[in-house]
């Protein structure tokens, strides 16, 4: 009982997004009335929708890669060290992006970036970083978690008695132990940088805007318009999540073979 | 091929506990034990020789060549670890093939070497299955093929069978003596395991809080231990504090032994190491002969183990005989005196 409930607010409101992005009039009704396609069409027909759509999918893609290729060599190093110094680090690492309010990130970046030595607010740049600072942590902890879980250390040490350079170690042992938790963590990387929004609205320039921010204006219209925007954000991110996941697999499998 | 670890010292800089200034050698196609309680440093003269750590001093020489220095992966050293360590995306073959793919042996030679060797451990059946679908034994068989399979110049075997079951322990324990003799390859067995290391070993090393205590073969080491902590660990042992009486008798807590007390002399202070199955129930003569009652009794199949009390000491004993008896004997050639050490 408790977990239809559950399920009922879970997705309740999302039906009624995608109710009302078909419906042509909707107000003071508990549903709309009416059938069009008008609201998708003038999504698809708005410039500044279609290119935070793409600005979006550019910071998603490349807040994946750059996140891959920190995190996998992070949670490593930090796993193999087990100094003191090191674990704190990576606590540190996990928590602190997380814990520090996205506001507080913003304005940070805000006065960092403004200055005429690095004159960077307002580019796609700047949000990938700030994307990557971000979403990190999450990466980070499911590898760390399965480095140990995985005792990959003890495969290492097969490996190298085997005659494995630390290349061959981490190419042919670590990488493809790692792949569930890559897998996993890139869904996760990707549909928070889809979906994030409150720094990257304090950071965005007027053309670099990702979706989420310019959906903001869509509330301001047409309640049809709201729905279908809101449901192009949402694909957007089931996409991202989903296509990042098979590139993850794929990718695995080819250095596999 | 042999393997000599001389006057090797090696602390862990966070512990501060290591191994000191141990000298183990190994000849050709001799596999020696090296036993001990946990953190005696068995392990860590292992990983001394596997190249996982650098001796602080001493030298390590496989084949006459000095390893001190030489990375893991060059010294060519096959090992096989307690948990197996197998790849668990690779089959069984690719598993046995990999250091050869690592050494560029071209994809069919190595399959095919792969599935010889797999083929020696009984398992070719199962070249194309994963780790994970295979028995504790059945994977730590595949271990062992992978690392005898690149023909290492020695073999390095790091508590092999504890992970095992007792029954199939002992089958895996000829297995690998099998291959070991086969191969003849130089080996060195790590375990905490006494039998295991009793019953496989040409020569068994005994360490203590990071040092060698005693090598010898498996009888003398059983037979002559150097001292009451060998004594104890090897096999079961009946072990009292001892006063020289004369050349000989030496007093114990329940009487007096006669025995050869040599080169002891009168008022040593030394220990008195009885093995339980020399202790012969319903004794006959006079000489070492005590009356009492057993006060313990543990019925093992083949042997019974008692404890047979005398005016409040007791003495440990194993024997077929099922009967009841109130007598024992202890034969004087069954007296060992080893320096006195406190229990």
């Amino acid at each position: 009982m408790l977990v239809i409930a559950y399920l009922v607010y879970i997705f309740l409101p999302i039906a009624l997004l995608l109710i009302g992005s078909f419906g042509e009039t909707w107000t003071n009704t508990f549903l709309p009335t009416g059938f069009t396609l008008r609201w998708y069409l003038d999504v698809w027909n708005d410039p500044s929708f279609r290119r935070a759509f793409i600005v979006s999918l550019e910071v998603a893609v490349s807040t994946c890669v750059i996140v891959t290729a920190l995190a996998v060599p992070l949670a490593y190093a930090l796993t193999r060290s087990m100094g003191k110094i090191a674990g704190l680090a990576g606590r540190f690492l996990a928590i602190m992006p997380i814990a520090a309010p996205p506001a507080v990130l913003a304005f940070g970046y805000i006065l960092i970036f403004s200055t005429d030595a690095m004159p960077y607010l307002g580019t796609t740049w700047l949000i990938i970083a700030a994307h990557v600072v971000s979403t990190l942590p999450y990466m980070f902890q499911t590898l760390v978690a399965d480095i140990r879980h995985l005792h990959l250390d003890k495969l290492e040490l097969a490996a190298e008695s085997l005659g494995a350079s630390f290349g061959q170690r981490f190419f042919h042992i670590i990488l493809p132990s790692l792949q569930h938790s890559i897998f996993s963590g890139l869904v996760v990387v990707s549909a928070i940088s889809i979906g994030e929004f409150q720094i990257t609205n304090l950071i965005a320039g007027f053309l670099n805007r990702t979706y989420p921010v310019v959906l903001l204006q869509s509330f301001y219209g047409a309640t049809g318009f709201a729905c279908s925007t809101t449901m192009v954000l949402l694909l957007l991110a089931c996409a991202s999540a989903a296509g990042s996941a098979l590139t993850a697999r794929s990718a695995s499998r080819a250095k596999k073979h | 091929m042999s393997i000599v670890i001389e006057n090797c010292s090696f602390v862990y800089p966070s512990s501060g506990i290591g191994v000191h200034d141990v000298n183990i050698s190994a000849d050709d196609g001799e596999l020696v034990a090296v036993i001990g309680s946990s953190g005696s440093g068995k392990t860590t003269m292992l990983k001394l020789v596997a190249g996982f750590e650098q001796a602080n001093s001493g030298r390590i020489l496989i084949n006459g060549r000095d390893v001190c220095g030489v990375p893991a992966r060059l010294r060519n050293v096959g090992m096989v670890f307690q948990s197996y360590a197998l790849f668990p995306l690779m089959t069984c073959a690719e598993n046995v093939a990999y250091p050869l793919k690592i050494r560029k042996v071209p994809p069919a030679e190595r399959r095919r070497k792969a599935l010889d060797m797999l083929e020696r451990v009984g398992l070719a059946a199962f070249a194309d299955r994963l780790p994970s679908s295979m028995s504790g034994g059945q994977q730590q068989r595949v271990a062992l093929a992978r690392a005898l399979g690149f023909n290492p110049d020695v073999l390095l075997l790091d508590e092999p069978l504890s992970a095992l079951d007792a029954s199939l322990r002992v089958e895996l324990r000829r297995e690998i003596r099998r291959l070991q003799k086969e191969q003849g390859i130089t080996a060195l067995h790590v375990t905490h395991d006494q039998e295991e290391a009793l019953s496989m070993a040409d020569k068994v090393a005994l360490m203590h809080q990071g040092r060698l205590i005693q090598i010898a073969t498996p009888q003398e080491l059983y037979d002559r231990p150097v001292n009451r902590r060998v004594a104890a660990f090897v096999g079961h042992a009946n072990l009292w504090d001892g006063v020289v009486v004369d050349a000989d008798t030496v007093r114990v807590p329940f009487g007096e032994l006669r025995c050869s007390c040599s080169p002891y002399v009168s008022g040593d202070k030394v220990t008195v190491l009885v093995r339980p199955e020399r202790v012969m129930p319903d004794a006959d003569g006079t000489v070492n002969v005590f009356d009492g009652a057993i006060s313990a009794d543990s019925f093992l199949g083949a042997v019974r183990r008692y404890t047979f009390s005398v005016g409040g000491s007791g003495i440990e004993g194993e024997t077929a005989r099922r009967k009841p008896f109130t007598r024992v004997g202890i034969p004087p050639e069954a007296v060992q005196l080893l320096p006195f050490e406190e229990a």
